[in-house]
């Protein structure tokens, strides 16, 4: 006669840290090899096993790659939550591996196809121009494209550059540039971890098109006061952070000091722009007022100021205000709940002077409000959701140079909610389906729409996974500026006016994952995107009355290939991208100007030991198009206009342009070096960056300035470097 | 290890430091013709400019030298039920720097267009080709206040001339002058001195700047620079009594249809210093080919009078109206 007894289950929850700051340690590994069964740390550092065999002691081996590999013993009641935290302690400078993260091998169905984690501290030793930049990285990802190393802006899946959603601590920052978009305004020294999500990104995230790049900032050094000073040719730089009673604090900021760099960037030309941003984040957690509470008040601000002395020239400024409150709440069901007030501000300007240049002036006021809760069952499955409130205001003023207006000012809300549910029970399948419902939008025309999402991960081998998403995608806003603006002081924001309908994005997915040996891992992935609606500018506004915008729509598709090999002392990536992208306005069908049709990009760290790190970044990309020039006609030019006579005005050459970017620029292709030497002197830690950019001068072109003929290229090369202190 | 690594990279930078591609951005040619044509209503001496595109195989247009006006066309303009046929005509270029020939154009002397008319063109290349385009004259302009502008005004630093146009979108270039009187050698010569919009001080010069087309529906002048612009009329003179300001300016403020007024719109686009942008928008109105068919009207206005102490105050005679 057999007995089955049902067999008593318990759950393990904890969070993960780095020890000697107590930073959270996202995107880890937690695995307990008994049962051969682990989590991945999320981007607070938590993780969560649910139904491990209780009444049991367990070794969980805790593992992150930079610290050392930690195995703790821990017993797991029956019936009940076990909290085990764990603080990992870094590796010796001499020792320092490369950083490798984001491989979720321990999560064998983990649903997170064209999920990229940014390895935040390797971007520090690798060569990203005069600053380290997180979106100078994120160019490097496969299906990320640019229209030159010059900007930071970057183009996902054949998407527009404003169908990025950027956030800092979950708010949205809508113009995350300094210097006329060649740097990114947030900067790397104050950020924690950051995850980019290029596509098939689940019904949490909503409002924009192609990509997330989700950064949340450092908390601040739990245990002890620290400061870190670093300097490089264009900023100055600072970071301040340590305890306070129940809590932490940071505050960096950062600051131009010298802008004779920018000169390389912008064809020699001296620009007098002057910049800053700064950032803080207060954390407090106290038992007396929440158990398992955490309270965190966030800001970010940002600054670019350009002025000429020359009255006849115009001024620009713009600027970013972000500030947040949040709210963690863990239960011990186990449940996550997020409370989140939130204000990003943006105001942009354009000041004429007594140039013949009329005025420009936006202005963006968005408060958000939004809770979210997350709970893990004991069958590994997790069910997410959470409401959003967003009150949106824009403003939009511009006329052209004889007074056609743009004057466009939109006050709206949405409210939205979503629902996932992440079916995990399997440890061979996972399945994460959800979906966003706008209950009433920004736009008129999105309220009572759904966006339905579907991500599914099968794994057919131990070392190999089939995944694949589907899902329906809204934008409400769009910037007035689009890719042919290869340089804009800063871009626009607008709510997509009620006469026209959200952008809609409909998106497919799929893709293999091969984890050749440990450490080497491969995969491929497949998009295909189609656009709907698409804002596109209306080039034929000539009066005050013609629209600003014109319905458009467009097409995408391509294959993305990865090969990543993180073996002590080298790591590298190897990323292939095939791709096309369409875009349709009036019938009249033609690539984008950041549509690139192969593209190969490769970033190599090498740890030679002794604190000597080395890093090599190698970019090839098939031309971009271009509008080739046609000829030249005698136009008539009425500006100095003369009622008498038959001259009336000036006849000046004017050139014809051929069909849109018809034609293609010649390849590009650009190697970077870079060469770290971290040390100690006494009780202070150094690290010394020197890049080569360019190394093999390699001129690629960026335009041609049609009117002169002048083939303006990319960067030159030129050599920069940083300086920084921790204390 | 290290060995490989930098023989490798060495050996990437001697194969990519050679490679500087060519790139051709220039396209296939394609012929293609361009009228301009803007009909007045102040003469009925009316002119149009029939020519073709060109290619220099260089990125300066100034390399063609070859004057690519045509001539031999049949140009017609239909103004209601009258049809006007053009003559083509030359006169002496009076700037040869670029093109030797004479200056060749369509003319017809026999119409006057009005407010709120249809306008058709239509050309007839030899060839064949065929190029047309159609507008509306300018509607009425109601100027304001056509009551006197005392100038200085009383109580006040600025002179508003405002005007309104029934049909939305009109651009307008508004002028307006100072009329005097000028001894030349004992010679009494009447001159008008058009007053800029404003003054830019740039390195302590003063530098005029004059109103553009716009589709402002006024345009206000400051006291500083009407006083500044008779300062200018003397500029240099020591003798003051040569001048004669004639008590009545003249204000002139030209409507342009909307075809004109879309194709000025479009040719001030407004892009900063800064902005590098890879596009640009063309307006053309005419079917087949490019350029403009448009029409203005003009209207003079003489209520602006200045007071005679203000002129004398420079030094000047004080001319009074008849």
């Amino acid at each position: 006669m057999n007995f089955t007894f049902a067999q008593e289950l318990g759950k393990l929850r904890g969070f993960v840290t780095d020890s000697t700051n107590g930073e959270a340690l996202a995107f880890g590994n937690v695995f307990i090899k008994e049962i051969n069964q682990g989590a991945s740390t999320n981007e607070i550092g938590m993780f969560i096993i649910t139904s491990i065999p209780a009444n049991k002691t367990y070794d969980i081996t805790i593992s992150y790659v930079g610290y050392k590999t930690k195995i703790i013993s821990v017993f797991i009641a029956p019936d009940k939550l076990t909290q085990s935290d764990v603080a990992l302690v870094p590796l010796s400078i001499e020792l320092q591996t490369i950083e490798k993260i984001g491989e979720r091998v321990i999560e064998k169905n983990a649903t997170d196809i064209s999920l990229e984690i940014i390895p935040i501290k390797q971007l520090e030793v690798l060569p990203l121009g005069v600053e380290t930049d997180i979106f100078k990285y994120i160019q490097n990802i496969p299906g990320v494209t640019s229209t030159g190393d010059i900007s930071a802006k970057y183009y996902v899946r054949g998407g527009d550059s404003d169908q990025n959603l950027v956030l800092l601590n979950g708010v949205t920052l809508y113009t995350p540039y300094h210097s006329l978009g060649l740097f990114s305004a947030v900067d790397p020294e104050m950020i924690n971890s950051a995850e980019f999500l290029k596509g098939a990104f689940d019904s949490q995230y909503g409002g924009r098109l192609s990509s997330v790049l989700n950064i949340l900032s450092k908390d601040g050094n739990k245990n002890r006061f620290g400061l870190t000073a670093t300097v490089s040719s264009l900023t100055a730089k600072g970071l301040i952070e340590g305890p306070i009673p129940n809590g932490s604090f940071m505050i960096s900021g950062r600051k131009s000091h010298s802008t004779d760099i920018l000169n390389k960037y912008l064809r020699n030309e001296s620009i007098p722009i002057d910049f800053y941003d700064l950032s803080f984040k207060l954390n407090y957690s106290s038992k007396d007022i929440f158990e398992n509470a955490k309270f965190s008040f966030f800001g970010f601000l940002s600054s670019d100021v350009v002025e000429y002395d020359n009255p006849l020239r115009e001024s620009f400024d713009w600027n970013n205000q972000l500030f947040g409150f949040q709210w963690l709440q863990i239960y011990d069901v186990p449940l996550i709940s997020r409370l989140s007030i939130s204000v990003s501000n943006f105001e942009g300007e354009v000041i004429p002077n007594e140039s013949s240049l009329k005025p420009q002036q936006n202005t963006v006021n968005d408060v958000d409000l939004s809770f979210d809760m997350n709970v893990v069952y004991d069958n590994r499955d997790e069910f997410g959701g959470g409401v959003n409130f967003k009150f949106v205001e824009t403003n939009f003023f511009q006329q052209n140079k004889v007074g056609a207006t743009t004057d466009i000012n939109q006050i709206a809300g949405n409210l939205s909610i979503f629902g996932k549910y992440k079916f995990l029970r399997w440890e061979k399948f996972g399945a994460d389906i959800g979906t966003r419902f706008i209950i009433t939008g920004l736009n008129k025309n999105s309220s009572g729409t759904f966006e339905p999402r579907i991500n599914l991960t099968y794994r057919l081998f131990p070392n190999l996974a089939i995944k694949g998403a589907w899902g329906i995608y809204l934008q409400e806003m769009t910037t007035l500026s689009d890719e042919d603006e290869l340089i804009s002081v800063f871009d626009p924001w607008i709510i997509i006016p009620g006469e026209l309908e959200p952008s809609k994005s409909i998106q497919y997915n799929i893709g293999l994952s091969y984890n050749i040996i440990p450490g080497i891992t491969s995969s491929v992935e497949g998009f295909y995107k189609i656009f709907q609606n698409l804002p596109i500018i209306n080039d034929q506004k000539f009066l005050a009355s013609d629209p600003d915008l014109i319905d458009g729509k467009g097409e995408s598709y391509g294959w993305e290939f990865l090969f990543d090999v993180g073996l002590n002392p080298v790591s590298l990536t190897a990323a292939y991208t095939l791709s096309w992208a369409y875009k349709e306005v009036d019938d009249w069908v033609y690539n984008p100007k950041y549509d690139t049709r192969h593209q190969f990009n490769t970033i190599l760290e090498f740890n030679l030991g002794s604190g000597w790190i080395t890093g090599l970044i190698w970019n090839y990309a098939s031309g971009l198009p271009f509008t080739q020039l046609i000829g030249y006609y005698d136009k008539l030019y009425l500006d100095d206009f003369n009622s008498s006579g038959y001259d009336q005005g000036d006849i000046e050459p004017f050139t014809i342009l051929g069909d849109r970017n018809l034609a293609r620029l010649p390849d590009y292709h650009r190697l970077d070096i870079s060469l770290t030497k971290r040390f100690y002197i006494s009780f202070s830690k150094w690290e010394v960056t020197v890049s080569a950019i360019n190394v093999y001068d390699r001129e690629n072109v960026y335009y041609f300035d049609r009117n002169t003929g002048e083939v303006v290229n990319m960067l030159p090369f030129f050599v920069s470097g940083t300086i920084k202190l921790i204390l | 290890m290290i060995k490989n690594l930098i023989l490798t990279i060495c050996t990437c930078t001697i194969l990519f430091i050679s490679c500087t591609e060519e790139f051709e951005p220039f396209g296939e040619f394609r012929d293609n013709y361009v009228l301009t044509c803007v009909l007045s209503g102040d003469s009925t001496h009316q002119a149009a400019v029939l020519s073709h595109i060109y290619e220099t195989g260089s990125f300066d247009p100034y390399d063609n030298t070859i004057d690519p006006t045509i001539i031999g066309a049949d140009l017609r303009v239909w103004l209601g039920d009258s049809v006007y046929v053009f003559r083509d005509t030359s006169v002496t270029r009076l700037d040869s720097s670029r093109y030797i020939t004479p200056f060749y154009f369509y003319y017809n002397n026999k119409f006057l267009i009005q407010t709120d008319q249809i306008i058709e063109v239509e050309v007839l290349l030899q060839n064949g080709r065929r190029l047309k385009s159609s507008s509306k004259t300018p509607g009425s302009i109601i100027f304001e206040d056509e009551s006197s502008v005392i100038i200085p005004p009383v109580g006040s630093e600025l002179i508003n001339f405002s005007w309104k146009s029934h049909t939305e979108g009109t651009f307008f270039s508004p002028q307006f002058y100072i009329k005097y009187l000028q001894n030349v050698d004992g010679v009494i010569v009447e001159k008008l001195k058009l007053v800029p919009k404003k003054y830019v001080n740039i390195s302590g010069s003063f530098q005029p700047v004059y109103p553009k087309p716009t589709n402002a529906s006024n345009i206000i002048y400051t006291m500083d620079v009407i006083t500044r612009a008779l300062e200018e009329i003397s500029s240099g003179d020591l003798n003051k009594r040569n001048y004669t300001i004639l008590q009545t300016s003249l204000f002139t403020l030209s409507a342009f249809d909307l075809s004109l007024s879309r194709y000025i719109s479009s040719t001030n686009q407004s892009f900063d210093d800064l902005t590098v942008t890879v596009n640009e928008s063309d307006y053309t109105n005419i079917e087949g080919g490019l350029g403009i068919f448009g029409s203005f009207i003009s209207k003079n206005y003489e209520t602006a009078r200045f007071q005679s102490s203000y002129i004398e105050s420079f030094g000047y005679n004080f001319l009074l109206d008849d």
